[in-house]
């Protein structure tokens, strides 16, 4: 599903003295099957951004379209509940919106919400548990019982037995450990790769570089640039500016540079691809 | 969530903002008792302009204030119907062959109403331009002569502290388990009472188990720097009585002592004036 934004502005609270310009005239068109990431800092727009895309929030002004749905400010609520289970949008720690007895039923709450039958459920219920990697005698048990990870598992099941096209993951991998982090970034991968358009809000600029194809940055509410990892982390001027911290292995090749290595920046993407760069100056293998 | 502003505190420099919050206690405690004197609609008329005058001064917009109290219409509608069915005496206003409407119902409704506005309006003053904090603080002071009976005064500032510093993060809390909900094709706001309660226990249970938790980790937090709640302690803030507030207190014993004269001596008034204040 193609998404774009026409001139979108948001405002917290309009018309009181708390009110928050949290988005200022955005314009950008996410492509279907793509993997794109939402950097910046605090505060700067990310959560608000995504979460017009599923129409948790409507646009204070300006339209955002996402395949034939279109979200305006007067958008009805019975126009665009079917978009939601199209558009699975997974929070910042989900693990808090478990509260079925089962995990089972809290997976099937999405589905049941959007009105599967009970064996279109239990198949919808089974392949999301398998898929991140949640064992079915776990299902009959109780959400509250199991570790962080695990329910966080529960909770992006919930989300993923909806069949959604699009999944959006504002800071997915908060507070997991680096090895949880890191099967929990593959599973969106692989999913990214059977079709599902990926939006990864992140400040783990490691994974950006790894993962994704185009990187959307905010700033204080405004789109700042939309590019693909290596340009927005080449771009000396702009990191600078908004203090964003380069991928480890990037700045690792940048240096390598520097002491005369001849290295393709396009390819560096993890540890293994900067390895490969590396030893085809020194004449080795490439894996 | 956009009516969660309403009455909240709002960061400004105004006089009534200086004031010291013991002094702003008292006189909303003193307005409160006004209130609920019979002054008659003239009292009203002079305790309402008092009124305005103060929310021109705490800088709180009409717009905000209006909003609080068309909230609550139907409560004004329901007394409005009830009294008007109870009170069966007076003068007949209208006659409608099964039922009489008596003039006393309406009064006695606008009565209600009035007091109500009134009521909303002051603790609007108060809440809007004074510190959740230092509102505790005042509260504790006004009751440490409860002490002798040994009311634990610090518990309950302490527990009220608490509480107001958690209210925000709850119902930002509140909010996002609504969102996440929602993402899940739950929807609160809509259908019949039926098909709501799936979504209403979708956000009861999972903000009841992130408040535990919070209260959880914060008694061990508080537990860790050895909190203990009789020790004796002294104040990083000390509330400070200066001249304005004593001019304040003043000038509301003052107006408190009009108002009680007022209704004490209506008789002697109304003939004074030439008009029925009662009414
Ligand atoms: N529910 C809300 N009510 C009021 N203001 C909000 C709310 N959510 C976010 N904001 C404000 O909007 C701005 C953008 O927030 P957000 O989109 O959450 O940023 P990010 O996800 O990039 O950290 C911030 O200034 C924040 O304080
Ligand atoms: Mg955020």
């Amino acid at each position: 599903m193609p998404i774009k934004f026409e001139n979108v502005s948001y405002t917290y609270l309009p018309n009181t003295v708390f009110k928050t310009e949290a988005l200022k005239d955005v314009n950008c068109e996410i492509k279907e099957g793509s993997f794109t990431a939402i950097i910046g800092h605090t505060g700067s727009g990310k959560s608000t951004l995504v979460q017009h895309i599923n129409a948790l929030l409507l646009p204070t002004s300006g339209t955002v379209f996402v395949e034939d749905y279109k979200i305006f400010p007067n958008s009805k609520l019975k126009q665009i509940k079917k978009l939601r289970s199209k558009v699975g949008l997974v929070f910042q720690f989900p693990e808090y919106q478990l509260f079925e007895e089962t995990c089972y039923k809290d997976i099937a709450f999405g589905p049941k919400n959007f009105g599967k039958t009970s064996e279109e459920i239990d198949v919808l219920v089974k392949d999301a548990a398998k898929l991140v990697g949640i064992d079915e005698e776990l299902l009959s048990r109780s959400p509250f019982e199991l570790s962080g990870g695990q329910r966080r598992r529960v909770a992006i099941a919930g989300i993923l037995a909806m069949k959604p096209s699009v999944l959006i993951l504002d800071e997915p991998t908060a507070g997991l450990d680096p090895r949880g982090a890191r099967e929990m970034m593959d599973l969106f991968s692989r999913l990214n790769k059977q079709g599902i358009t990926v939006i990864l809000v992140t400040h783990d600029m490691d994974y950006v570089l790894r993962y994704s194809e185009l990187v959307i940055v905010m700033s204080e509410g405004m789109l700042k640039a939309y590019d693909t990892p290596l340009n927005i982390f080449k771009n000396t001027k702009l990191c600078k500016e908004l203090n964003l911290e380069l991928p480890t292995v990037f700045s690792f090749a940048n240096k390598l540079i520097e002491k005369g290595l001849d290295i393709d920046l396009g390819k560096v993407k993890d540890v293994k691809t900067l390895a490969d760069e590396i030893a085809l100056n020194k004449g080795g293998k490439q894996s | 969530m956009k009516n969660l502003s309403l009455g909240r505190y709002i960061p400004n420099d105004t006089f009534i903002h200086r004031l010291d919050p013991r002094t702003k206690i008292l006189a909303m405690i003193f307005l409160l008792v006004i209130v609920f004197m019979e002054i008659g609609f003239l009292g009203y008329f002079i305790l309402g302009i008092f009124l305005l005058i103060l929310l021109k001064v705490t800088k709180v917009s009409f717009r905000t204030l209006f909003r609080l109290i068309k909230n609550m219409w139907f409560m004004f509608l329901f007394l409005f119907i009830i009294n008007i069915l109870s009170f069966q005496r007076g003068n007949v206003l209208l006659d409608l062959e099964f039922f009489k409407i008596y003039d006393s119902g309406i009064y006695q409704t606008l009565y209600i109403i009035i007091r109500l506005v009134i009521m909303i309006t002051i603790t609007t003053i108060l809440t809007t331009s004074t510190k959740p904090l230092d509102m505790t603080y005042g509260l504790e002071y006004l009751m440490t002569p409860l002490k002798i009976i040994k009311f634990p005064t610090h518990e309950i500032a302490m527990i009220i502290s608490i509480a107001l510093r958690f209210i925000p993060t709850l119902l930002d809390e509140t909010e996002r388990i609504m969102k996440a909900q929602a993402s899940r094709g739950s929807i609160l706001s809509e259908g019949k009472l039926k098909d709501k309660i799936p979504a209403i226990i979708s956000l009861i249970i999972p903000l009841f188990f992130s408040a535990f938790k919070r209260s959880d980790e914060l008694a061990d937090a508080m537990e860790a720097r050895g909190y203990d709640p009789s020790a004796k302690r002294t104040r990083y803030r000390v509330l400070k009585f200066t001249s304005s507030d004593w001019l304040s207190l003043s000038l509301i014993v003052v107006i408190t002592a009009g108002f009680v004269y007022l209704s004490f001596n209506k008789e002697m008034i109304e003939s004074l004036l030439g008009i029925d204040l009662w009414r």
